[in-house]
């Protein structure tokens, strides 16, 4: 362990300029900082109280109540990618050893364990993509050259479930997936005619079952999970100008999964990563679109499934990405994060504590 | 556009000076703004108006033709004002280009023929000199008198071009000019800019309004009844000269003149015809590789081999189904779906990349690979195609590259055996395939290491067999070496194998795999036995950095045959494909750009990434392209910007 120095991580949100928001936006967008270079961390709690961070030297290191823990010593030029769930009981590490000598989406990488905060990982497995699943009891990951979604569980380290895909067209695509019990699995596929779908697994009669297929040539389907409903996004791969749409359909009393109702529509071709949260679907709404030049202009925007309201929330312009960190969701976008949802009150409580103790660490110099 | 040069010649002339203004106003005002002005009328009424009185003076002056007896400098004598204005009226528009640049290149658009009047060729021509009393004269002259005693005095060249384009002359004038096929819109403009001020182009659009009449003039002769003798024969001759220029052309050059002749004060249309033609009927035809149509095709058909006319069959169903090339091409192992038909062509159409082969990204398995072996074979232009073993076709060329460039540390792809005489590992580097001639094919490296382990014959042989193909069982499979793959597990830097020899598996190679180098240098040390400098070493080549859409659209323009080739995060380069779900997520994701396509001072880049076909690009905006390449070089140990445009 080491005391932290100068480069002790804060996390703090600052607001940015609203000039460049439009009508639309009633209130400037956070944007995430801190004090270390974003570019080296690699998890970060959104009270900032936990930040998992890399070295040029290829270490991944844990700072934490000031402090800094050793996680996993690797060759120079090493890449973590860490995620957790909101369950907070586990995480995982995928390890990217060769990520500037051998260029291969189709590689596997070292898969690595702990309990959430801990900087004690176990070694599991090789895969990528692995994700936490149904209150840390399991986690997934996917075998990119197999073409295979593997669930293990969490406490025993067992793989208990295998699903091969079908997708025979696509050598690069990756699926989503989710568990919502101990048994029952929730993953996309697509099919040999190049249809997108999204499957449901019983693991007690090892059977799959279609929720929703798309209709569209190039269509890209994902999905979202909140209240017993799982909201699917209608897209497209590519630059396939396809209209969008995002429908409702209930997971339970729902025979052949029959019942769904469409709750968005657009003539827009969006790029959706759809983000469930609080009532609220959060998802890349394409505003307009350049056909000669495939450019599309994309902001977060925010259906909320009360009022049946979609709200605009950026003024980025091409804006193509929204990630979900520990409790916050925010949107990359040429090096800043901005929080999209997050709890600024209590990182805001945060910022003048760690500042404190953050000047105290440098009058340590 | 069509009074640059004439109005020149008005300005000279202040009774053909109001004429002349009015015409612009016609050509510049919007017809229904002068209708509901009353204006238009009005103008129609000054054209009849001039119009007749210039056939009062054409009458009046053609019942005593001249022939310029009495003309001594023929640089005193220009046509009548009133006669040009006739002929700007009169003739194409898209001809006034092709007049703008002096009074020779007049004569050249009147020689072809090109120049009309009221009564379609010009007959008499209306000419103003200073006869040898000092007298200023107009007259009419029939063309003959016109171009000898004054265009030719004028303009001796012209008589030159003429003759050169004559029937008897034709042939072998026409091998002489070649019609350049434009790779790029700035290309396309300057070879349009180019023809526009050759002197030879009315003669070349002469002979493409003949070949176009073909039709007309064989309806004409059919319907022509035989006691219209003359005019049969005129139409039969006319005929004859078409079919001829018809002959000498082939059909490319037809179209080629034809589009450039149509479109003579319009270089966009001229270029779109490039652009926007169906690259489909191109492949098919033979104008362009085949490889860009067959795999596509062949899964389009459910067919294994294609006949010519199946091969038809889809360039006509892809040029007008665009959503049918979504999912075709999957033996070629790529991104899927494909952009749509019509969008692909317009791609290719513009393409530089060589692409007259087919490799399989996702057999390979190693992204890097696949982009340094596509830059090589852009240079080289000479691919085995190993219908076989499809990755071997790329790392064949990769590993023999890197083995020549350095001292085989970066193709780690290789059999070894324990030299028991000198107590030492020996090594052999290979691919995991047999390609004929190459000594790197696993057969021959393996033939190679059993005979120096296991006595081998040099007139034995092994053979790489997939595990569904081996059955021990058979006669065939007895005796021998067979190395037996498993088709779900071989790629092309790491390949579950093992060897048989007599129906007994061999033990004693060692075999080792992967393939890990550098594409851009990550440290000082190693920068010499990075991919990119290997490349710019190999190929004698000059490499300059992209940092913006100006810097792109400079390059392309200095260069046409550039390369640009990156790596950046495949995140923000194909956000509708790859996701990202955690912080600082990226996944490298090298790529190629041979094009850009602009719009209101936007650009997007034509690309292929190392998961796409090379026969698919993708059109992705500035924007996400530096998005993606930013991200990269935050990760990069040395901040590398990865985007390079690379020519001799």
């Amino acid at each position: 362990m080491l005391y932290l120095n100068k480069f002790s991580l804060i996390l703090f949100i600052t607001m940015i300029s609203g000039s460049t928001f439009t009508q639309e936006i009633d209130k400037p967008l956070p944007v995430l900082k801190t004090k270390q270079s974003l570019n080296n961390i690699r998890f970060i709690s959104s009270d900032g109280k936990l930040t998992y961070f890399q070295r040029r030297s290829g270490d991944l290191q844990l700072s934490k109540n000031y402090l800094n823990y050793e996680v996993l010593k690797r060759d120079k030029f090493t890449e973590y990618f860490i995620s957790a769930s909101d369950t907070k009981k586990k995480m995982l590490i995928e390890i990217d050893s060769s990520f500037h000598t051998e260029m291969n989406h189709l590689k596997k990488n070292e898969i690595y364990i702990m309990d959430y905060g801990s900087s004690e990982p176990q070694k599991v497995t090789e895969g990528a993509f692995p994700k936490l699943q149904f209150k840390d009891r399991f986690f997934s990951y996917f075998d990119t050259k197999k073409k295979s979604l593997h669930y293990v569980e969490t406490n025993d380290l067992k793989t208990v479930f295998t699903i091969k895909l079908n997708n025979k067209l696509n050598p690069y695509y990756v699926p989503e997936t989710d568990m919502i019990t101990n048994y029952d699995i929730v993953y996309t596929d697509i099919n040999s005619s190049g249809q997108n779908a999204i499957l449901m697994y019983s693991a007690l009669d090892k059977k799959s079952k279609v929720i929703y297929k798309s209709t569209l040539s190039g269509g890209r389907l994902d999905y979202c999970i909140m209240d017993k409903k799982i909201y699917i996004g209608e897209f497209s791969f590519g630059d396939i100008p396809n209209a969008s749409k995002i429908v409702e359909v209930p997971i339970y009393n729902n025979e052949g999964f029959k019942n769904y109702k469409v709750i968005y529509q657009s003539q827009q071709s969006d790029i959706g990563n759809l983000n469930c949260s609080e009532d609220k679907i959060y998802f890349i709404k394409t505003l307009s679109y350049n056909k000669k030049l495939n450019l599309k202009q994309t902001e977060i925007a925010a259906y909320n499934i009360k009022t049946a309201n979609t709200d605009i929330l950026t003024n980025l312009k091409y804006v193509t990405q929204i990630i979900k960190i520990d409790d916050m969701i925010v949107a990359p976008f040429r090096g800043e994060y901005y929080l999209i949802k997050g709890n600024p009150t209590l990182t805001q409580d945060g910022i003048e504590k760690d500042k404190a103790v953050d000047e105290r660490d440098l009058n340590l110099e | 556009m069509l009074q640059v040069y004439f109005l020149n010649l008005l300005n000279k002339h202040k009774r053909g000076a109001l004429f002349g203004g009015l015409l612009i106003l016609f050509f510049i005002i919007p017809k229904n703004s002068l209708a509901q002005n009353g204006f238009y009328n009005n103008f129609e009424e000054l054209i009849k108006i001039s119009k007749t009185n210039y056939l009062k003076k054409l009458e009046k002056l053609t019942t005593n033709l001249s022939e310029l007896n009495d003309l001594t400098d023929p640089n005193l004598a220009e046509l009548d004002p009133d006669f040009i204005n006739t002929m700007i009226f009169y003739t194409p528009s898209r001809y006034s280009a092709l007049v703008a640049k002096d009074k020779c290149s007049l004569y050249d658009v009147i020689l072809a023929d090109l120049a009309q009047s009221h009564e379609g060729d010009i007959r008499f021509f209306i000419v103003r000199y200073k006869s040898d009393t000092g007298e200023v004269k107009t007259v009419a002259v029939n063309r003959n008198i016109f171009m000898d005693k004054v265009a030719y005095a004028q303009c001796p060249s012209i008589q030159r071009f003429f003759q050169y384009f004559n029937l008897a002359n034709v042939e072998k004038t026409l091998k002489t000019i070649t019609l350049p096929t434009p790779k790029s819109d700035e290309e396309c403009k300057e070879i349009h800019r180019q023809f526009v001020e050759d002197y030879k182009t009315p003669y070349l659009c002469k002979i493409s309004d003949h070949v176009k009449q073909i039709p007309r003039l064989t309806l004409q002769v059919k319907n022509t009844s035989k006691s219209n003798y003359r005019e049969l024969q005129r139409l039969k001759r006319e005929l004859r000269i078409a079919s001829k220029y018809q002959e000498i052309l082939n059909g490319d050059a037809v179209d080629y003149l034809e589009s450039l002749c149509a479109n003579i004060e319009k270089p966009q249309l001229f270029c779109d015809s490039f652009f926007k033609s169906s690259f489909w009927e191109r492949a098919e035809t033979g104008e362009k590789s085949q490889f860009y149509i067959y795999n596509m095709c062949r899964d389009h058909l459910n067919k294994a081999d294609l006949t010519k006319k199946q091969l038809a069959k889809c360039s006509r169903e892809f040029t007008s189904e665009e959503n049918l090339c979504h999912y075709l091409g999957k033996q070629e192992k790529v991104l899927l779906p494909k952009s749509n038909c019509e969008e692909l062509s317009q791609r290719l159409n513009r393409s530089k990349l060589y692409s007259d082969y087919y490799d399989c990204p996702a057999e390979v398995a190693n992204d890097g690979i696949i982009n340094v072996t596509r830059i090589l074979n852009h240079f080289e232009k000479d691919v085995y195609v190993n219908k076989n073993s499809c990755n071997t076709t790329t790392t064949n060329v990769f590993a023999r590259f890197v083995n020549e460039s350095t001292d085989g540390r970066l193709w780690n792809v290789k059999a070894c055996y324990q030299d028991k005489i000198y107590d030492r590992e020996e090594c052999f580097p290979m691919v995991y395939g047999d390609i004929p001639g190459s000594e790197l094919s696993i057969s021959n490296v393996i033939k190679r290491v059993l005979s120096k382990t296991k006595g081998f014959g040099a007139s034995q042989t092994c053979e790489f067999v997939a595990e569904s193909v081996f059955q021990p069982r058979l006669l065939k499979y007895k005796n021998g070496c067979f190395i037996i793959y498993d088709p779900n597990n071989c790629y092309g830097t790491e390949c579950k194998f093992k060897i048989v020899l007599n129906e007994r598996e061999v033990d004693n190679i060692k075999i080792t795999s992967g393939s890990n180098f550098d594409y851009y240098p990550k440290d000082f040390q190693g920068a010499n036995y990075s991919l990119m400098n290997l490349i710019k070493a190999r190929f004698k080549l000059q490499s300059k950095s992209i940092i913006n859409i100006a810097f792109l659209k400079q390059v392309f323009k200095d260069h046409p045959d550039t390369i640009i080739h990156g790596v950046a995060c495949a995140e923000d380069l194909l956000p509708n494909f790859y996701r990202k779900r955690v912080l600082n997520q990226c996944r490298p994701l090298p790529f190629l750009v041979d094009g850009y396509k602009e719009d209101k001072g936007l650009v997007s880049v034509i690309m292929r990434t190392a998961h796409d076909s090379l026969h698919a690009p993708r059109l992705v905006p500035w924007s996400y392209l530096y998005s993606s390449l930013k991200d990269y070089q935050r990760r990069h140990p040395l901040n590398q910007w990865g985007l390079n445009a690379l020519f001799k």
